[in-house]
């Protein structure tokens, strides 16, 4: 026995290690709460880092599209070619604060047609893994975002709050593999369920019969029935939609209205639904960890 | 000057989370972490290897949308393998990093594909490692290749096999 231990002692640990992370997992789906401690410490700490990283880059853009910019005109005009290249990093960063100040003004006046409070954020970095998608925002606990709250960009609905941390928080975006939304086709009020694909930026809308009349091009709005997103909120538009032999359902592509790939700037809204469909769907496990803060 | 693997861990996680929706293809970007684990634990044996992966893949976990333990425990079957196999088959030369990478990627992600479809019912395990895992293997060897390469000196140091090889030296 002793001498199987000893050999296999690698595997053993390998094992154990396994086991632990399932009831560790496991323990996060039956109890949810609020984040683990080491897990807010490295998002406190890494904001900063991160933020910054996402400055340098900005900046490196706004250099590199200056120079490119400079490079064109100089061919073009004779006037141009004086330009320094501190005027044209200038230039580039005023634009890029005018874009900015564009896309927060557009998101204002969408989400003020919402009638609802809104918390204004910036992306600052995505998902380290690959196999979920989702987004760092610098607004958290302290801005008042709770876990749930719809996100949206001005031209629709990007996904929820799944994780909040004191400064900063995590969007699960409508293409993750674990994303559900129930939504509605606008011009034949079609129910179905938007769920994300996780490996394209395109979203499925699912359980919509083969009688339905779904064609592409149709606006898909949010129906308001999981208790999570308000009702009437643009979500996607659809791309293909297809009645194959087998299945009850049709097989509907939607994308996302929102430019979820180049997303920069949200908006949380302050809107905790009356979480019906949580309170009504059996108890199932889902992908991502229910912690956060408490409601 | 040698790093302590939970900097390099840190450090690489952060610019997955920084810059990684830039080498994003197809909603696939590179695990500079998965590579940080690999090259830590090819020399450092099976315990090594585990720790290096678990600690990895739990850094991962934190700056990441999923249930925490996903990763710490694919990492460290990844870990593991580098750990386990490294002496033996690893380093025969340069391009076998490529295939190692490769595998231990792989089982990583059919492992994490395989707790996914666990969890909900409607993923099918076969689809995502085809569609998903192979691809992400794929680039993650191609990426870890350019990442040994840029950070060849300094791993010369501690893993042989990146030293230039002479006849008669391999060992199999």
């Amino acid at each position: 026995m002793y001498k199987f231990l000893s050999k296999n002692k690698g595997l053993l640990v390998l094992a154990a290690t396994i086991l632990a992370c399932f009831l560790w997992m496991t323990w996060q789906f039956r109890k949810p709460g609020s984040p683990w401690l080491v897990e807010r410490w490295l998002n406190a700490g890494g904001k900063p880092v991160v933020t910054a990283a996402g400055r340098v880059g900005g900046a490196f853009k706004g250099v590199w599209d200056g120079y490119i910019y400079l490079v064109s005109l100089v061919d073009e005009n004779d006037r141009l070619e004086r330009q320094n290249g501190s005027l044209g990093r200038e230039n580039a960063q005023l634009r890029e604060y005018i874009a900015k100040a564009q896309r927060t003004a557009s998101l204002d006046a969408s989400a003020a047609s919402l009638h609802f409070p809104v918390i204004n954020a910036s992306a600052i970095g995505r998902d380290a893994s690959s196999w979920f998608k989702s987004v760092w925002i610098d607004a958290g606990e302290e801005a008042g975002v709770k876990k749930d709250m719809p996100a949206m960009a001005a031209a629709g609905i990007v996904g929820r709050v799944i994780k909040v941390y004191g400064g900063s928080s995590r969007i699960m975006l409508i293409t993750d593999r674990s994303s559900a939304v129930s939504c509605v086709t606008q011009r034949t009020r079609e129910p179905g369920i938007l769920a994300g694909d996780g490996e394209s930026d395109t979203c499925k809308l699912q359980f919509i019969g083969k009688q339905a009349d779904v064609a592409p091009g149709d606006l898909v709005v949010t129906s308001g029935l999981d208790g999570i997103y308000p009702a009437g909120l643009p979500v996607g538009k659809v791309s293909r939609s297809a009645k194959v032999n087998q299945g009850y359902f049709m097989e509907i592509d939607v994308i996302p209205t929102a430019s979820i790939t180049k997303l920069e700037e949200v908006a949380v809204l302050m809107y905790e639904g009356p979480k019906t469909a949580e309170k009504m769907a059996p108890p199932v496990f889902r992908l991502h960890s229910t912690s956060g803060a408490a409601r | 000057m040698k790093l302590p693997f939970i900097v390099i861990a840190l450090g690489a996680a952060l610019l997955q989370v920084a810059v990684g929706s830039a080498l994003s293809i197809h909603g696939i970007q590179p695990s500079f972490v998965l590579v940080a684990v690999y090259a830590y634990s090819i020399t450092g044996g099976e315990a090594r290897g585990i720790w290096n992966g678990a600690l990895g893949g739990l850094i991962e976990d934190c700056l990441s949308g999923g249930v925490i333990g996903l990763m710490t425990s694919g990492y460290a079957i990844a870990g593991y393998i580098a750990g386990r196999a490294g002496k033996k088959v690893f380093n025969i030369g340069e391009s076998a990093n490529f295939g190692g990478i490769f595998i231990v990627s792989l089982v990583q992600g059919a492992y994490t594909a395989a707790i996914l479809n666990a969890f909900k019912d409607s993923t099918e395990i076969f689809y995502m490692v085809l569609t998903f895992a192979l691809p992400q293997a794929l680039y993650n060897a191609v990426a870890g290749i350019f990442v040994l390469w840029l950070f060849k000196k300094q791993l010369a140091r501690r893993v042989p096999w990146l030293r230039p090889l002479r006849p008669g030296r391999y060992r199999l």
